[in-house]
């Protein structure tokens, strides 16, 4: 038991409390929630109902309640428009922040005070009815403690600062900015009728939404602040019903005025803050940064890649012509390489033949006499001028590799074998064209030979009964009997016919043509017959359409057919290049045609040869280019 | 004010409560149950939640999702997991990266994530709650073991919202519980430590929660997933197919379906032994065409879970030692979940805690749900401020204990008392009121600060009032400030005298 030492009969700190610590709480339970809301509102312990005990509260109030008391016994309760009401209420401090409990409770420690029966019970002397101050606390109560009347009060509060900033050089500056318009718009936050906490000016580091957050709140800035308590005259005061409409006019009407100042007013801070906000010229200038540089970005790229482009095409160019240049050297090269080894081979040759002609002219062309000599002379040529290389050389081998028996041995062999060679070509055509031309006569050997006129009917017959006639061939045979004279013809030889002809001769073109002809034809037949009744002397011959047409013009202009073109094909075989008068014997070969036909067409085979070549070359150079 | 709901979500059973014209009650589901089980069945046609579910766990048990609890909100490649894939008898696969449920439903291979599976559980929470007949915003606020990582939170209060709740917040069970129970919330002096027992149907948690200013603050918390009410039914089966073999010389674990009937008439029987002495079990056919009846007391039952009730006190020992305190420390048991219905193993609780105050009065599978839907009345209304950010969670406290002692001190002992407790919330206030006895004439007290210990106390300061009226009385206030500073004032009722000193913070 320690009674306590002398030093310490006063109060006194000894040490000081250890530092805080935070610690991990349940987010559970309504104290918790009551800690949260004050954190979040930064109240104080007493301001929520924390207060176990209020009778403590106001511990450091004591000293002002006295010069509230003198204050408000100051009071004149006629002027109460004028009065501060909140200061009647002794929340001069809170203002519009008291909750509706303060006030309530403020009002009713002030009626305990100062109801005039207290006061009496305590000595003081009262006025009598509404003179006394006390009507003051009522009359303040009764306007705080409405929250419409509440609101029109708290709007024109006397303690509000309605002056904005001025746009001024001072205000531009980074510090100054902030510092004269910050306090002013968070004091005009409080107008705001929405809800949620007002986007604050920021500082000088706000991102851009942020300072257009701000910006677009206050440009459309929505105020509850109204100004109905500083009406003229009470509504309620008129005489009757016109003179209140009366007044009710005049005070919407200046209301609204008020009202209009009012945003006006809010504008203009808006308007001032905006011009010196210190970001916003940052922005703008940002911006205007950020647009030069992606110009300038577009602009380099564009650049870029027009040069990247420039370089690529010359690049191909470049390639392009190298290529060319090299293909140009190669063909170059092949051409020349072709034509060394042509002449190589023609010189080669030439020496052959000249060996060939010189071996036989030693042996004396094997001749006994002037006329063998003369037709072994021709031998020779036609040897030198036929054989193939290879065949040239063996047979010179064989020439000089012997005496003159084994030689003329060779020599003729050699001969009667080219002549049988071209013998049997020649048998081989000439059977291939009989055979050809027995396509149609094959059916004529056993039949009759078909007439033109047949012919004619027949094809006008096909035409007339087209395919899917009943008993078709039948028909067309009927038909080609009754109308050729002394015709017999069976349905299996008018099928024999139409087909040969539609294989043969029938394409398009010579049909046509010997539609065309038919008119002339029964001319012709008139005349003969004509003829015929003066002479009676049938016609022996029957000339193909061909060779009337080489008969009558000296060419025919229709395009050659296959056989012909063989024949054409055998006949240059058979006239080789030296023959005197080679073009007028190919003529004869082909009956159809004439010499000048033939030439020309043997002109026009050489060009497409020659187009034919040019373009074989041209795929064997793509193709080789390719691999 | 609109309804508010507070769901508990456990790993066997699902429980719905609402906070309705200052009353909390939990609403019964459609069967007229008011704890609906956690189970979620995928059959050719349909999906089954709840009762029906569980009742066809016996023919369906592949394609039966039962513990979504464990699986929600983990990586594949967790071991919990892996160990639940391993055990479970539905399919479990991975998909990017994520566990998930491969089930036959409406007669196709489909996948279900955990989250699906809990968002049918509390869409059936849900339909329960439009049962209830109220509007269709529904705030509610939902409950998670401790031990669930934010991850594992959120995939809950996902599943929650994609069922259409309004999700307030995610609290712990255990302090839901306490909540349950309104510890602190009427008197904000109340001061304790609470150790909330929960034994549920697959895991056991201890956790001990400090009440101090009405704020809760978790001192420790054991998990332990192997012990739990189906062990106390496996036991039974046990018991029960030894019987059987003993009647009729034939071993019911040759036939699966056979041990799923049986266990389920076990758990009947537990069920009916919580409340009465005697149960009765009775399977029809249940193996070779045998039928089963057997009957079993409640001491025999005791007699068999003596084993495991034991197991069951271990894990409150552990969360005693975490959180560095002795069972006297601890001022109340609450017990919850659906296994502490037991009456063995309330008792064998009591007995451990034979000092603390012991909480039952609520059902044990309803508590959590119903602290929950008081906590969703808390916060309904003021939707803003009912998000929690991370760091709001923390508190500023006092990092030390606070005590008082009164000079001269009227009896003989040394009065010492703990004016605020160490870590305190603050700001707080305390006032307490001293009567002076005849011919005192001066008051002090003297503010000490301490560490766990008291006895290497350190002086902060001391008010010294002389001269005080005899017969005096003495109010003296505490304040700490939010900047952590106390402030004591004293003042004397009939002289007004006054004395404070204020004592900084450093």
């Amino acid at each position: 038991m320690d009674s306590p030492p002398a030093e310490e009969d006063r109060s006194m700190v000894v040490a000081k409390i250890s530092p805080l610590q935070m610690v991990s709480i349940e987010p559970v339970g309504r104290w918790f929630e009551a800690y949260c809301l004050r954190r979040r509102n930064k109240q104080s312990l007493s301001h929520t109902t924390m207060t176990s005990s209020s009778s403590e509260e106001n511990i450091s109030d004591a000293s002002t309640d006295e010069e509230d008391e003198l204050m408000l016994k100051g009071l004149d309760p006629k002027e109460w428009k004028q009065q501060d009401h909140y200061a009647v209420l002794g929340l001069k401090n809170e203002r519009y922040k008291a909750t509706e409990e303060q006030i309530k409770r403020a009002y009713k420690k002030k009626v305990l005070k100062h109801h005039p029966d207290k006061r009496k019970a305590r000595g003081e002397n009262v006025k009598e009815g509404d003179d006394d101050y006390f009507t003051c606390i009522t009359r303040a109560y009764e306007i705080l403690g409405n929250r419409v009347k509440r609101r029109s009060y708290d709007s024109v509060d006397p303690q509000f600062d309605d002056d904005v900033p001025e746009v001024s050089s001072d205000n531009k500056d980074k510090e100054e900015f902030f510092e004269v318009f910050r306090p002013v718009f968070e004091a005009n936050a409080r107008w705001s009728n929405k809800k949620k906490p007002v986007p604050q000016l920021g500082d000088i580091d706000s991102s851009f939404d942020e300072v257009n957050d701000f910006y677009a709140f206050w440009y459309d800035f929505d105020s509850w602040r109204e100004y109905s308590y500083l009406d003229e005259e009470e509504k309620e005061k008129g005489q009757d019903r016109e003179e209140r409409k009366w007044i009710e006019r005049q005070n919407k009407a200046a209301r609204a005025k008020r009202k209009k100042e009012e945003v006006t007013r809010i504008r203009l801070l808006v308007d001032n803050a905006y011009a010196c906000d210190p970001r916003i010229q940052r922005f703008k200038d940002e911006e205007k940064e950020k647009k030069l540089a992606q110009k300038r970005a577009k602009q380099e790229a564009a650049r870029q890649k027009a040069e990247e482009e420039k370089r690529k095409k010359e690049e191909e160019l470049e390639a392009e012509r190298k290529q060319k240049e090299k293909e140009e050297e190669e063909a170059k090269a092949q051409a020349a390489a072709a034509k060394k080894e042509k002449e190589a081979m023609k010189k080669i040759l030439k020496k052959e033949r000249k060996t060939l002609r010189t071996i036989i002219k030693e042996f004396d062309y094997f001749a006994a006499d002037e006329a063998e000599r003369v037709k072994n002379m021709a031998d020779v040529e036609k040897l030198a001028d036929m054989l193939s290389l290879t065949s040239l050389q063996s047979l010179n081998e064989a020439l000089t590799s012997g005496d003159k028996e084994r030689a003329s041995q060779a020599f003729t062999a050699e001969v009667k074998e080219l002549d049988d060679k071209r013998e049997a070509e020649k048998q081989k055509l000439l059977e291939a064209t009989k055979k050809q031309n027995s396509g149609g006569g094959s059916a004529g050997a056993r039949a009759k030979q078909w007439s033109d006129e047949e012919t004619q009917i027949l094809i006008k017959a096909v035409n007339l009964f087209p395919a899917g006639t009943k008993q078709r061939w039948e028909v067309i045979a009927n038909y080609i009997n009754q109308h050729v004279e002394g015709s017999n013809r069976t349905p299996k030889e008018v099928l024999g016919q139409a087909k040969a002809l539609q294989k043969n001769v029938m394409d398009e073109s010579q049909k046509q043509l010997v539609n065309e002809k038919a008119f002339e034809i029964l001319q012709k037949e008139k005349e003969q017959k004509k003829n015929a009744k003066v002479g009676d002397k049938p016609s022996e011959r029957v000339e193909s359409v061909g060779e009337q047409q080489v008969a009558q013009t000296g060419s025919n202009p229709a395009p050659w057919t296959t056989e012909e073109q063989k024949l054409l094909e055998q006949a240059l075989k058979t006239f080789p290049a030296s023959v005197k008068d080679r073009w007028d014997r190919i003529a004869e070969t082909i009956a159809t045609r004439s010499k000048k036909d033939c030439m020309k067409r043997y002109k026009e085979l050489a060009e497409m040869v020659k187009a034919k070549k040019a373009a074989q070359a041209a795929a064997d150079a793509k193709a080789a280019k390719k691999t | 004010m609109a309804a508010a709901f507070g769901v508990h979500f456990g790993s066997t059973s699902a429980c719905l409560a609402v906070y309705k014209d200052g009353k909390t009650d939990v609403v019964a589901n459609e069967a007229g149950d008011r704890v609906t089980p956690a189970i979620v069945a995928f059959t050719d046609h349909d999906k089954a939640v709840g009762l029906a579910a569980k009742q066809g766990i016996i023919r369906n048990a592949q394609n039966t999702v039962c513990n979504v609890k464990q699986t929600l909100g983990r990586e594949f490649t967790d071991p919990a997991v892996q160990q639940i894939t391993a055990s479970s008898p539905v399919k479990i696969v991975e998909k990017d990266g994520k566990p998930a449920y491969e089930v036959e439903f409406q007669e196709k291979r489909a996948t279900f994530t955990p989250v699906q599976i809990a968002e049918l559980v509390y869409k059936n929470m849900r339909e329960i709650a439009q049962s209830h007949g109220d509007g269709e915003i529904h705030d509610t606020v939902v409950t998670c073991p401790v031990d669930y990582n934010p991850q594992q939170r959120n995939a809950l209060s996902q599943s929650a919202e994609a069922a259409g709740f309004h999700v307030l917040r995610v609290i712990n069970e255990p302090t839901a519980a306490a909540l349950a129970y309104d510890l602190g919330q009427k008197d904000i002096h109340e001061y304790c430590n609470v150790l909330v027992y929960r034994l549920g149907g697959t895991s056991c948690d201890c956790t001990v929660i400090s009440v101090n200013c009405g704020m809760y603050r978790i001192l420790a918390n054991i998990s332990r997933p192997d012990i739990g009410g189906s062990s106390f039914t496996d036991v039974l089966a046990e018991h029960f197919a030894g019987e059987f073999k003993r009647q009729w010389k034939s071993d019911v674990h040759e036939n699966k379906r056979a041990v799923a009937k049986l266990k389920n008439a076990a758990e009947n029987c537990k069920h009916v032994l919580s409340t009465m002495p005697t149960a009765q079990c009775s399977v029809e056919s249940l193996h070779e065409g045998i039928d089963f009846q057997s009957s079993v007391s409640r001491a025999r039952f005791e007699s068999l879970v003596s084993s495991l009730l034991q197991q069951c006190l271990q894990p409150v020992e552990q969360v005693l030692t975490e959180a560095q305190l002795t069972k006297e420390n601890i001022h109340k048991v609450i017990v919850c979940g659906g296994t502490t219905k037991i009456p063995a193993l309330q008792r064998s609780l009591k007995d451990y805690f034979n000092e603390a105050e012991f909480l039952n009065s609520i059902v044990p599978d309803e508590v959590v749900a119903l602290g929950a839907a008081k906590q969703a009345a808390i916060l309904t209304g003021n939707e803003e401020e009912s998000k929690l950010h991370e760091q709001e969670n923390e508190v500023e406290c006092l990092s030390k204990q606070i005590l008082i002692k009164v000079l001269p001190s009227n009896s003989d002992q040394d009065k010492l008392q703990v004016l605020f407790p160490a870590f305190t919330p603050i700001p707080v206030r305390r006032q307490h009121v001293f009567d002076l006895s005849q011919e005192q004439t001066t008051f002090c007290v003297e503010i000490f600060e301490a560490d766990d210990s008291i006895n290497d106390r350190v002086l902060l300061g001391r008010v010294v009032m002389q001269e005080v009226p005899e017969n005096g009385q003495i109010t003296a206030v505490f304040h700490i400030r939010r900047e952590g500073s106390l402030h004591v004032t004293c003042t004397e009722k009939t002289s007004g005298k006054l004395e404070d000193v204020l004592i900084e913070a450093q």
